[in-house]
């Protein structure tokens, strides 16, 4: 059928930087698969519309965006929220900095949370983050601020120096 | 920290990744069935907004008497069976804003348009490519006619005799002529040709294109040198006088007026949201522009550029604010300036706009996701 003709190459080639986005959303790798097929899906239904403008691959960032935060808003979140972070030993193995990393993540609040990994891990500048989340280059701007003071204060500063991680500040939620 | 530790905390964080296994195969079946979803009711409806209230009961009874069982006038269907419904069109009185039998005709209706003498409408389809004419005074379908795929918008020369049908798709304008319903050649145009206008005087077209609006000589069928005005262009309108055509852009929320003299942009209006169709009252004072993220109207003043309080349409169920559609036909006003009606695509209604107080209307049930809209003379 021509509606889909080019779309399994997309799915194919687009899926493992997706999954990964959606993982950095979400925190568990079953949530994300779940995110990313049901972004597809929509992608998939818009398809003949957005091959014409070349557009697939910002479509679908800014479909999975909308996906997780639709989601956020109507359910739970899947993910225990903490106001602190669990202690750590003094020197933690690499996989500890990574449930770390998440954790502090997992403190942000959806939008600021999908600022930092649409700038920092897909690497998309402040205009194409915006155009994600339908919102103004300045509040990007102040979003991907706010949010990396916090993260600062969440992972104190031994585990950005890489270094052993101390249990960081009380009341930064 | 700084950014690029942070980045890197980013990527430590991917570690784990378990193996991706038949993700992409198992999204497009998910994609069937999410279109099937969407579609399983009936295709898209058009509703047709009749304009003169003394004509309209005569309008509307003729449409709901003739209509011909629903089984005869489903057209060829399309492919698999996930798509079998046809499309239909209905009638909306404007003296009662009361709703008529709707008439059946092709499968994912997208624009519409009535001749000037208010004798026949013209509806496009994309599942086949083609419009359709239909008799306003028996609402019967005539032949289809093909045109190229994916056909958004459906413009009439103010003398009636040729309509010109942007297909978004396959990159290109096909003029009909009206006297025979046969389908001239083709005119290539730049990519995705989503709405299309033609001046006062029948001399141009203009087409919104991905990067711009691109005028077509309508005595030549060819077209001049685009206007660029950036990605996501979408709905056309031209004034009353002819001088400015005001173009949407549904990727920056701006509204820009171009001289038709010069080929010039003005200063831009920004409304904000995916604004995706406008309509210019015949007094040539008010543009009004949906915004289809928001589901609401904008008035802009034409001269001063100023923009006026949103109105918000019928409430939306739009799932998913990313999608944002093409519907250069989805407001429309009537001869008489009183009134615009606005397709609600997602709610299944159209909702009229009180033009002297800026206030909406109560929605009327207009069909299944309703996207373009036309005026009868």
């Amino acid at each position: 059928m021509r509606s889909a003709e080019g779309f399994a190459e997309f799915a194919e080639a687009a899926a493992p930087r997706l999954r990964r986005t959606a993982f950095l959303l979400c925190g568990d790798w079953h949530s994300a698969e779940d995110l990313v097929q049901s972004t597809l899906a929509k992608v998939f239904v818009a398809w003949r519309r957005i091959q014409r403008h070349d557009t697939a691959q910002a479509y679908a960032s800014r479909t999975l965006v909308n996906t997780y935060l639709a989601d956020r808003r109507l359910k739970r979140p899947a993910e225990v929220l903490t106001a602190v972070l669990p202690e750590r030993p003094v020197e933690p193995p690499a996989p500890e900095t990574r449930m770390v990393v998440l954790g502090a993540l997992a403190l942000l609040p959806p939008r600021s949370r999908a600022v930092v990994v649409l700038r920092y891990w897909a690497d998309l500048s402040v205009e194409q983050v915006a155009a994600v989340l339908d919102c103004s280059t300045g509040n990007v701007k102040s979003q991907s601020a706010r949010a990396l003071s916090k993260l600062r204060e969440l992972l104190a500063d031994d585990i950005t120096t890489r270094g052993p991680v101390t249990a960081p500040k009380n009341g930064t939620s | 920290m700084d950014e690029a530790t942070l980045r890197e905390l980013l990527r430590d964080a991917l570690t784990d990744e378990p193996p991706i296994g038949p993700l992409a195969a198992d999204s497009e079946r998910a994609g069937r069935k999410l279109r099937h979803r969407r579609r399983a009711q009936a295709a898209l409806g058009v509703a047709i907004v009749a304009a003169i209230a003394g004509a309209v009961p005569a309008i509307t009874g003729a449409l709901g008497r003739s209509a011909p069982p629903a089984a005869a006038q489903v057209p060829v269907v399309y492919a698999a069976g996930d798509n079998g419904r046809a499309g239909t069109v209905t009638p909306i009185d404007t003296a009662t804003n009361a709703a008529g039998r709707p008439i059946r005709a092709g499968e994912g209706l997208q624009a519409i348009a009535i001749t000037p003498d208010g004798k026949t409408a013209y509806v496009a389809s994309f599942h086949p490519a083609t419009v359709t004419p239909i008799t306003i005074a028996t609402g019967r379908p005539g032949k289809p006619i093909n045109v190229g795929f994916y056909p958004t918008a459906i413009a009439i020369t103010p003398d009636g005799k040729t309509a010109y049908v942007a297909s978004y798709e396959s990159d290109t304008v096909t003029p009909i002529t009206i006297a025979t319903n046969t389908a001239g050649k083709p005119i290539k145009i730049g990519a995705a040709p989503g709405a299309i206008a033609i001046t006062p005087n029948g001399a141009t077209a203009y087409v919104a294109t991905s990067g711009g609006v691109t005028p077509i000589s309508i005595a030549t069928n060819t077209p001049g040198k685009p206007i660029a005005l950036g990605r996501g262009v979408t709905g056309v309108a031209i004034t009353p006088d002819g001088r400015t055509v005001y173009v949407t852009n549904m990727y920056t929320g701006y509204v820009t007026p171009v001289a038709t003299a010069t080929a010039t942009p003005g200063k831009s209006a920004y409304v904000g949201g995916s604004p995706v169709a406008i309509a210019i009252t015949p007094d040539g004072k008010t543009a009004y522009v949906f915004d289809s993220a928001s589901d609401t109207v904008t008035p802009i003043s034409i001269g001063s550029n100023t923009v006026g309080r949103r109105i918000t349409i019928a409430a939306s169920t739009v799932e998913d604010p990313a999608v944002r559609e093409v519907r250069p036909e989805a407001i429309a006003i009537t001869p008489d300036g009183k009134t615009a009606y606005v397709a609600g695509f997602f709610s299944n209604s159209v909702t009229p706009i009180n033009i002297a107080t800026n206030t909406a209307g109560k929605p009327i049930n207009a069909g299944y996701e309703p996207s373009a809209i036309a005026i009868l003379p």
